[in-house]
C-alpha cells in the first residue's frame, strides 16, 4: 500500500471515530438507541480501517509501530479503542462510554495526523525487541486509562441526567461504572509499572544503569504514582469512589499523555523517537 | 512492643499515610523535574532561566545539588520506606492471625452439628462449592454458620507488591552506595588500563570496592554499522587482557570483563592526527586531537580546539568526513570516511590570523607555524559499570508483577450462611463481604441467593413429594438453574 493511500485510510479511521464520537453524543442528548447502534458500528469501521493502517505500516517498514510521534500516538489509541471495543461487547451497559472515550481517540489521532506520516527509519539504537515490549506495555497502558477517563466522564454525566439515559441503556446502577473505572485504572496501571520495569531493563542492556532521572522517565514514575494514589483512594476512602474518581481518572489521563508525548516539548530528554 | 511506638507505627502504616507521601512524592518529583538532572545538557537554558538564583554562578556554572540525592528528596523515600515496612509488618501479622481463625473454624466433614441441618448443610455446601467458595463452619447455641471465602490470596498479592517496592527502594539504595559508574573516551588504537590510567569520568558509591582484577580496553576499530534503512551507529570492538579476544559492543548491549559491564556509550566522532611544529623545530603539539560531535541543523558537525596560554595561541578545528564545494562552501555529503577535508583556524590574541582547509596528509603554514594533518581515526566513548544492586532491583521488579497481578485477579469475597433451628423450621440467612467490586458482587449473592432457594426447594419437593411446597413454573425453574448452575 503507497503511503499516500495509507494516508487516506489512516484520516478515514480519524473521520469515522469523529463521527462515532457526534453520534454517542447524539444518543446521549436525543436519548435515542438508534444513534448508539450506528456509533458502536462506525468505531467499528474506524477501528478496522486503523487497523489496516498499522498493520500495512508493519509491514512495510518492518518495526512494530512505535518509532514516531505519530506511530506511538496511533497505537495507543489504537489500543485503548480495542479496550473501549471489547468492553462493550461484553458489557452492553459501557457502550455510551464512548462518549468520553472517542473525543479522546479523534483528539490523538488528529494530533498524530500533524506529525510525518512517512516511514521512519528504524535508528540502531532503537533495534532490540525490548522497544516491541516497552513501548506495547506503554501504549497498552495508556489505552486503558483513555477507556477509564471515558468511563469517568460517562459515570459523570449519567449521574447528572439523573436516570434520563435508561431509554438507551438498560438502566444500570451506577457503581458498575465505578467498578469499570477502578478495573481499567487498575489494569493500566499494571501495564504502566510493566513500561517502566521493562523500561529499566533496557536502559541497563543499553547504557548500564536502569534509571537516569531523565524527564520522560521521571514524568513515567510521576503518572504511575498519580494512579497509585487513585488505587489508595479507593481502597481506604469508599465515599470518594464515585464522582471524585470518576474525575480524577478525566484529568489524570492528560498527565498520563504529557509523559508520553508532551514532555519533549518542554524538556531535553535523551529518550527519542525516530523522527 | 511499647505501645506509643506501636500506636506511631500504626499510623504510619495507614493507607492514609501512604496517600499522602505518595501525593508528596510525586508533587516532588514534579518540581524537581524543572531542574537539570545532569544526565542531560540542560544547564544553559537553565542557567539563562534562573540567572537570578543565588545558586547560579557568574560563570555559568551551578553549584546545585543533584536534586534527587539532596536530604529532602532521600528523607521522603526514607519515611516511605518505613512506611512500607510498618504496613507489610502489621499487614502479614493480621493475615496470619486471619488465617489462625479460619483454622478454629472447623472443616464442614468434622462438625458434629452438621447432624442437626443434615437436610439443608449439604445443599448449602454444594452451592457454595459451585461458586468457588471453600466453606469452614461455626457453631453457637442455637445456629451454625458456613463461611464460604474465596480470594484470600488478593491480600496476599497486595503484600507482595509492597515488599516488592521495599525490595526496589532497597536495591537503588545499594546502587547509590556500592556501584561504580565511569566513561573513558578511546580513539582507535589507544589503550586503557584501569590499573595505571584513570577514567575521564568517575563516581563509586561509599561501600564500592573494586574487583582484583584490573581492566585492559584496547579500542581496536570503531566501525558505522548500517542498518536496513541507512542509519549508522557504532560496534566499538574491545579487547579486554581477562579474556584477550575482540569482542563488539553493540548499542543495545554491552559485554562484562573482569567483574564490570562495558557499554558503548553515547559520544562518538572523529580524531584527526595533527602535528604542530614551530619554525624551529620545536613539537608545539603532536597527537590525535578528539573533535566533539554536535548536532546543528540537522548536520553533525565535528569540532574542538587547542589552547596554548603561553604561546597566546588558540587554534580551532574543524572536520568533515565527506567533504564537497557546494554554493562557495565546504559541506559534508554525509558521515563516511570518504573525503576528509579539516579547517584550521589559527587565532593570536584576539585576532584571527589564518584559516585554512586541508585534506588528510597535508600540510599548512600559519605564520611560523607548521600545521601538518596526516590521518583521521574514529574514537568512541566506553561506559563502565558495577552496579550491584540492579539484581535486587530486578528482583523486585519481578515479584511487584507477581503481587499486582494477583491483586488483580484475586478478590476477597466471603459468604456467610447462618442457619436457624426454631419452632421446628430452618430458617436461612445470607450475608456477603467483598473489598471491591460492590455492585458486581451484588450480583454474585443475589444469583447464590437464587440458586439455594432453588435447590432447597428441589431437595423439598424431592424428599416430600406428597407436600404442595412452592409451584415453580418449569420454564423459569430452567432458566433459574441454566443462570445458577452453567
Amino acid at each position: 500500500m503507497s503511503q499516500t493511500l495509507l494516508s487516506i485510510v489512516f484520516w478515514l479511521s480519524t473521520i469515522a471515530y469523529a463521527a462515532s464520537f457526534a453520534l454517542f453524543a447524539m444518543a446521549a442528548v436525543f436519548h435515542r438507541k438508534r444513534f448508539l447502534d450506528l456509533a458502536v458500528t462506525v468505531t467499528w469501521t474506524g477501528f478496522l480501517l486503523h487497523t489496516a493502517v498499522i498493520t500495512a505500516r508493519w509491514i512495510q517498514t518492518g518495526h512494530p509501530p512505535f518509532v514516531s510521534y505519530f506511530e506511538s500516538m496511533s497505537a495507543s489509541t489504537w489500543f485503548g479503542v480495542a479496550a473501549f471495543l471489547l468492553i462493550q461487547q461484553k458489557k452492553e451497559f459501557l457502550r455510551v462510554a464512548g462518549i468520553g472515550a472517542m473525543p479522546l481517540a479523534t483528539i490523538l489521532m488528529g494530533w498524530a495526523g500533524t506529525h510525518p506520516f512517512g516511514f521512519e527509519i528504524l535508528p540502531v539504537g532503537l533495534q532490540s525487541f525490548w522497544l516491541f515490549i516497552h513501548a506495547s506495555f506503554a501504549a497498552a497502558g495508556v489505552g486503558c486509562f483513555i477507556v477509564a477517563a471515558g468511563v469517568g466522564f460517562f459515570r459523570l454525566y449519567k449521574a447528572h441526567l439523573n436516570g434520563r439515559l435508561d431509554q438507551i441503556i438498560e438502566s444500570t446502577d451506577i457503581q458498575r461504572y465505578d467498578e469499570f473505572n477502578f478495573r481499567l485504572v487498575l489494569l493500566g496501571f499494571l501495564f504502566y509499572g510493566m513500561m517502566v520495569a521493562s523500561g529499566a531493563i533496557w536502559a541497563d542492556l543499553a547504557w548500564g544503569r536502569y534509571w537516569g532521572w531523565d524527564p520522560i522517565e521521571l514524568w513515567s514514575l510521576i503518572t504511575w504514582l498519580l494512579y497509585a494514589v487513585y488505587l489508595h483512594v479507593y481502597f481506604t476512602w469508599r465515599g470518594l469512589r464515585g464522582r471524585f474518581l470518576a474525575w480524577y481518572s478525566a484529568i489524570a489521563v492528560f498527565v498520563a499523555g504529557f509523559s508520553l508525548w508532551g514532555v519533549r516539548f518542554f524538556y531535553e530528554t535523551i529518550h527519542t523517537y525516530g523522527n | 512492643m511499647n505501645e506509643t511506638l506501636k500506636k506511631y507505627l500504626l499510623k504510619l502504616s495507614s493507607v492514609r499515610v501512604g496517600f499522602f507521601l505518595l501525593a508528596l512524592l510525586a508533587i516532588s518529583s514534579v518540581v524537581f523535574s524543572f531542574f537539570p538532572t545532569g544526565q542531560i545538557d540542560g544547564f544553559s537554558k537553565f542557567v539563562s532561566l534562573f540567572s537570578w538564583m543565588s545558586n547560579v554562578q557568574p560563570d555559568g556554572s551551578i553549584s546545585f545539588q543533584e536534586r534527587f540525592e539532596s536530604p529532602a528528596f532521600l528523607a521522603l523515600i526514607a519515611v516511605l520506606s518505613f512506611s512500607l515496612a510498618a504496613s507489610i509488618f502489621f499487614r502479614t501479622k493480621a493475615e496470619f492471625l486471619r488465617l489462625r481463625h479460619s483454622q478454629l473454624l472447623r472443616p464442614i466433614s468434622e462438625s458434629p452439628e452438621s447432624m442437626r441441618f443434615q437436610d439443608t448443610m449439604p445443599t448449602v455446601l454444594k452451592t457454595l462449592r459451585h461458586y468457588g467458595y471453600k466453606p469452614l463452619v461455626r457453631s453457637l447455641e442455637e445456629q451454625i454458620t458456613i463461611v464460604g471465602e474465596r480470594g484470600g490470596k488478593g491480600t496476599f498479592g497486595s503484600i507482595l507488591f509492597h515488599t516488592a517496592l521495599l525490595v526496589i527502594i532497597a536495591g537503588v539504595t545499594l546502587s547509590s552506595v556500592a556501584s561504580f559508574r565511569s566513561s573513558i573516551s578511546l580513539t582507535e588504537g589507544q589503550e586503557f588500563d584501569s590499573g595505571r590510567d584513570s577514567f575521564g569520568y568517575e563516581q563509586g558509591g561509599t561501600f564500592y570496592r573494586a574487583p582484583q582484577e584490573d581492566l585492559v580496553l584496547r579500542l581496536i576499530r570503531v566501525e558505522p554499522e548500517y542498518a536496513v534503512h541507512g542509519a549508522t551507529t557504532l560496534a566499538t570492538i574491545v579487547a579486554g587482557n581477562s579474556v584477550n579476544q575482540e569482542v563488539p559492543i553493540y548499542i543495545n548491549h554491552g559485554i562484562i570483563r573482569a567483574k564490570r559491564e562495558i557499554h558503548q556509550g553515547a559520544q562518538t566522532g572523529f580524531s584527526p592526527s595533527i602535528c604542530i611544529t614551530q619554525q624551529n623545530g620545536d613539537v608545539l603539539f603532536k597527537g590525535f586531537v578528539r573533535l566533539a560531535s554536535i548536532h546543528e541543523n540537522g548536520n553533525n558537525h565535528h569540532r574542538d580546539f587547542l589552547t596554548f596560554p603561553d604561546h597566546d595561541l588558540r587554534i580551532e578545528f574543524e572536520f568533515l568526513p565527506d567533504a564537497v564545494f557546494r554554493n562557495g562552501r565546504f559541506i559534508s555529503r554525509s558521515q563516511d570516511l570518504v573525503n576528509p577535508l579539516l579547517r584550521i583556524s589559527v587565532n593570536r590574541g584576539s585576532s584571527r590570523s589564518e584559516d585554512q582547509w586541508i585534506s588528510a596528509g597535508s600540510a599548512a603554514q600559519a605564520g611560523q607555524l607548521t600545521l601538518s594533518f596526516t590521518e583521521v581515526r574514529r574514537w568512541s566513548q566506553l561506559d563502565v559499570v558495577d552496579d550491584p544492586g540492579k539484581n535486587v532491583m530486578l528482583l523486585g521488579v519481578i515479584l511487584g508483577s507477581v503481587g499486582l497481578a494477583l491483586r488483580l485477579l484475586c478478590v476477597r469475597k466471603r459468604i456467610i450462611v447462618s442457619l436457624r433451628f426454631q419452632d421446628r423450621k430452618t430458617s436461612i440467612d445470607i450475608k456477603g463481604t467483598a473489598e471491591k467490586f460492590p455492585a458486581e458482587f451484588e450480583s454474585e449473592l443475589a444469583l447464590f441467593r437464587t440458586t439455594l432457594q432453588l435447590l432447597l426447594l428441589q431437595d423439598t419437593r424431592t424428599n416430600q413429594s406428597d407436600s404442595p411446597g412452592i409451584d415453580l413454573n418449569k420454564s423459569k425453574k430452567e432458566e433459574l438453574q441454566e443462570k445458577a448452575l452453567p
